[in-house]
């Protein structure tokens, strides 16, 4: 027996399913032009949501096939001092990995493509910022991250974890890349969750 | 001024055991799919998942994996489907995150977290190797005779951007 799904969709069409309201698209940043990095302002968000995410699609310009991203919070202005650690756990080439950091003015939380990927490939992420408004904790950002660009080390999929030592309200998140610039087609997505 | 969206596109619960489950007519509506399976199934089995109707070998992955004592990454490529879990007799779930399905710049990458019923968890990465929008989806068990027992839940949800 096979069963399908079919026919469903016609109803959604039609506007009869109601989306979650609990789960909010915020904005969406999509990259028509080299960009050296995103940044979203959430400084409004505090009083409407409990938690944000970051969908994000990403290729950057560096010539390499996989290459790192990783992120700032601020409250306002983007905090560049070494007031975050790191955790990860990654899978690639036929190996899992760990690897911890702390005391580092940046943590990582995707992987991209770079100019030498072949075209059309580009990396993914969801990134969780937990509670980034409360002001009695330190701000935790965990993701799922990954692609598959390449045998041996041109694939990665990873566990992320993140942590900015500073219990301030999060105003301001930023994505830095790697390699030099995001570029066209790569897209950013923020959305509240309400608690 | 904010969007609500996870919307929810399709819900099935099997009624009877069943040798595979589609979901067809996908619009193009959203950003990004989510995919939500927990079920058993009649034998050890994993579940794959194909894009379109795509048996060709378009699809390739790597996935780590633990399961209390020991951990593994693998990685396939070349091949014609994503395995995105295994199923037994006993409960396990995934949530596959499609991203930007219906761009026709990009290859289709997705990401898949799932949990085993008898001690295991895994990550995935995979990517269906085609630019063309995707409009349905599969899901088959790999093993030999294996069906996905009644009560199965396979949930598929659009996320607006």
């Amino acid at each position: 027996m096979t069963l399908s799904a079919l026919g469903i969709f016609s109803a959604a069409g039609a506007g009869g399913v109601a989306a979650v309201p609990d789960y909010e698209l915020i904005s969406t940043n999509l990259i028509t032009t080299n960009t050296s990095s995103v940044t979203f302002d959430v400084s409004s968000l505090a009083s409407t949501y409990k938690h944000l995410q970051i969908r994000a699609t990403g290729r950057q310009s560096a010539s390499f096939v996989l290459l790192g991203v990783r992120m700032r919070l601020g409250s306002p202005s983007v905090d560049s001092g070494s007031n975050y650690a790191e955790h990860f756990l990654k899978g690639q080439n036929g190996s899992v990995t760990s690897y911890g950091g702390a005391s580092i003015s940046a943590f990582d939380v995707s992987y991209d493509t770079g100019a030498s990927a072949s075209a059309n490939i580009f990396g993914a992420a969801v990134i969780d910022i937990l509670d980034p408004f409360s002001t009695t904790k330190n701000t935790t950002v965990r993701s799922l991250a990954g692609v598959y660009a390449g045998t041996g080390t041109s694939h990665a999929v990873t566990l992320f974890s993140g942590h900015w030592r500073n219990t301030a309200a999060v105003q301001t998140i930023q994505l830095i890349p790697a390699g030099s610039n995001f570029v066209s087609g790569s897209r950013f997505s923020i959305y509240g969750i309400k608690g | 001024m904010p969007t609500p969206t996870y919307t929810p596109l399709a819900n099935i619960t099997l009624g009877s055991s069943a040798s595979s489950v589609s979901f067809s007519s996908i619009p193009a509506s959203f950003r990004d799919l989510v995919l939500v399976i927990d079920g058993t199934a009649s034998v050890s089995t994993n579940v794959q998942v194909r894009f379109n109707g795509d048996s060709n070998n378009n699809y390739l992955y790597v996935a780590m994996y633990g399961n209390g004592s020991t951990t593994s990454s693998f990685a396939e490529s070349n091949i014609s489907s994503i395995t995105q879990l295994a199923l037994a007799n006993y409960s396990s779930n995934t949530l596959t995150q499609i991203m930007d399905y219906s761009a026709t710049d990009k290859h289709k990458t997705v990401l898949i977290r799932s949990n085993g019923g008898n001690g295991f968890v895994q990550a995935t990465a995979g990517r269906w190797g085609s630019t063309s929008a995707i409009t349905s989806m599969v899901l088959t068990s790999s093993g030999s005779g294996a069906t996905f027992n009644s009560g199965s839940n396979f949930a598929l949800y659009g996320i607006a951007s």
